[in-house]
């Protein structure tokens, strides 16, 4: 009985380790699917309570070199649309984590952001920027004169472009705010 | 217990562990091989190294799977393939399936089934739609009339404003349907040959998916695994056979 128990437990502490391995293996064999976490229109929608008249910014010479020096190169578009009620601004704006984009929502309040949501993530890895515990820690922070953002993120281990990516929106999301 | 049966265990375990160890040999060695390379990929440069084999891109779904499809506006060639969407040799920044394109008023509006990008003459885009600039339903084409751009999605056209932020539906909206094509083979050469440049994998990524078997689907996984095992039994039976014979 005692032999049959020791080999059981010698069994068991290889084959715990093996198990895991193998659902490692398996979880991690799907490759870049892109994941809809909200609609656009749903964003603004539950931020703003309705979607109000598409306005947008059309970027200057000068605004382009603000952007640049934010992103590190052009946004995609030259004009970015953004819905604004009351004194809340609803911007959908897009950069690259490592090589596909992260649509993300930002609501901007009195300089301030009030709440951000990934709303599409594309890359196979770094999911992790589209969790709360992330997303909140960008919640209340604002742009100090230099443009940067005035509480950093934490880092993720392993979703360093993404977190890079949604910080650099971030301050995208609140420069435009005040060029609107 | 007679002096038998030790020697008898001794036995089975050296013939086991011999068998195994010829068997194992190869995947072991693969193992190893590409764990030390791995291990040295920064001084190797193997994330700068590309791979573009067909078969290694198509199993990261790099080579998309169908034909191109596209279509000519004036002396541009706009077409997509497996969710990309390409003017001439460059990729377009616009998610989902080409629907088709259209130029108006010197912009070109290029339509895929998630969104509508307008391009300026210097192939910038100057705004990109989604869901909340267009109808509901997704789009199905686009198309030009009187200078307007007008898009038809499953409850029709509708026609979009000057600066394209908003649209106006209305029944009696007509406009020609552009519809896409299949492209030549001259086309299609070129389009692998782009859609295979901007696809390449990175070499360590690929020795690191080789090594933990994934690149093979499940059977290379269930070998890296029986590999592990087998190396566990063997060590195993290693120990097994290490205390020196009595007498």
């Amino acid at each position: 009985m005692t032999r049959i128990t020791l080999g059981w437990d010698i069994v068991s502490r290889f084959v715990r380790p093996l198990f895991v391995l193998v659902l490692f293996l398996m979880g991690g064999s799907a490759f870049g699917a892109s994941k809809v976490y909200q609609k656009p229109s749903e964003f603004v929608k539950s931020a703003l309570g309705s979607v109000p008249k598409t306005q947008a910014i059309r970027l200057t010479a000068h605004q382009q070199r603000a952007v640049k020096a934010i992103l590190g190169k052009n946004y995609k578009t030259r004009s970015v649309r953004h819905w604004t009620k009351g004194d809340k601004t609803a911007f959908i704006l897009e950069e690259i984590g490592k090589t596909e984009y992260i649509t993300t929502g930002f609501v901007v309040k009195k300089g301030q952001i009030e709440s951000v949501k990934v709303l599409v993530y594309r890359e196979s890895h770094g999911g992790e920027v589209a969790r709360k515990s992330f997303t909140n820690q960008l919640r209340k922070t604002s742009l100090q004169r230099n443009r940067r953002i005035s509480r950093k993120p934490r880092n993720i281990a392993g979703a360093t472009l993404s977190v890079r990516a949604m910080t650099k929106l971030a301050r995208l999301a609140l420069y435009l705010d005040g060029e609107k | 217990m007679s002096s038998e049966q030790p020697r008898r265990r001794r036995a089975f375990a050296r013939r086991w562990h011999r068998w195994l160890g010829v068997i194992a040999a190869i995947p072991v060695l693969w193992l190893c091989v590409s764990g030390l390379i791995l291990n040295h990929a920064d001084h190797l440069g193997l994330h700068d190294q590309e791979v573009k084999n067909e078969w290694v891109l198509r199993h990261y779904r790099q080579l998309p799977d169908g034909e191109p499809v596209g279509l000519r506006i004036g002396d541009r060639l706009v077409w997509g393939w497996g969710g990309m969407v390409f003017l001439d040799e460059k990729l377009l920044e616009l998610p989902g399936e080409l629907k088709g394109a259209v130029a108006v008023r010197g912009y070109l509006a290029v339509a895929t089934d998630e969104a509508v990008g307008v391009f300026d003459g210097m192939d910038e885009m100057e705004i990109q739609l989604d869901d909340l600039s267009l109808p509901e339903g997704g789009v199905v084409s686009v198309s030009e009339s009187d200078d307007h751009l007008m898009v038809l999605s499953e409850g029709g056209w509708v026609r979009m404003s000057e600066e394209f932020l908003d649209y106006e539906s209305d029944h009696l909206f007509q406009a020609k349907v552009v519809s896409l094509r299949g492209l030549d083979d001259a086309g299609v050469e070129v389009a692998e040959k782009v859609v295979q440049s901007r696809g390449a994998m990175p070499l360590s990524r690929v020795i690191l998916d080789a090594h933990s078997g994934r690149l093979f689907g499940w059977p290379g996984w269930l070998m890296t695994d029986l590999t592990a095992v087998s190396l566990i039994v063997l060590t195993l039976l290693g120990l097994r056979l290490f205390p020196k014979r009595k007498g």
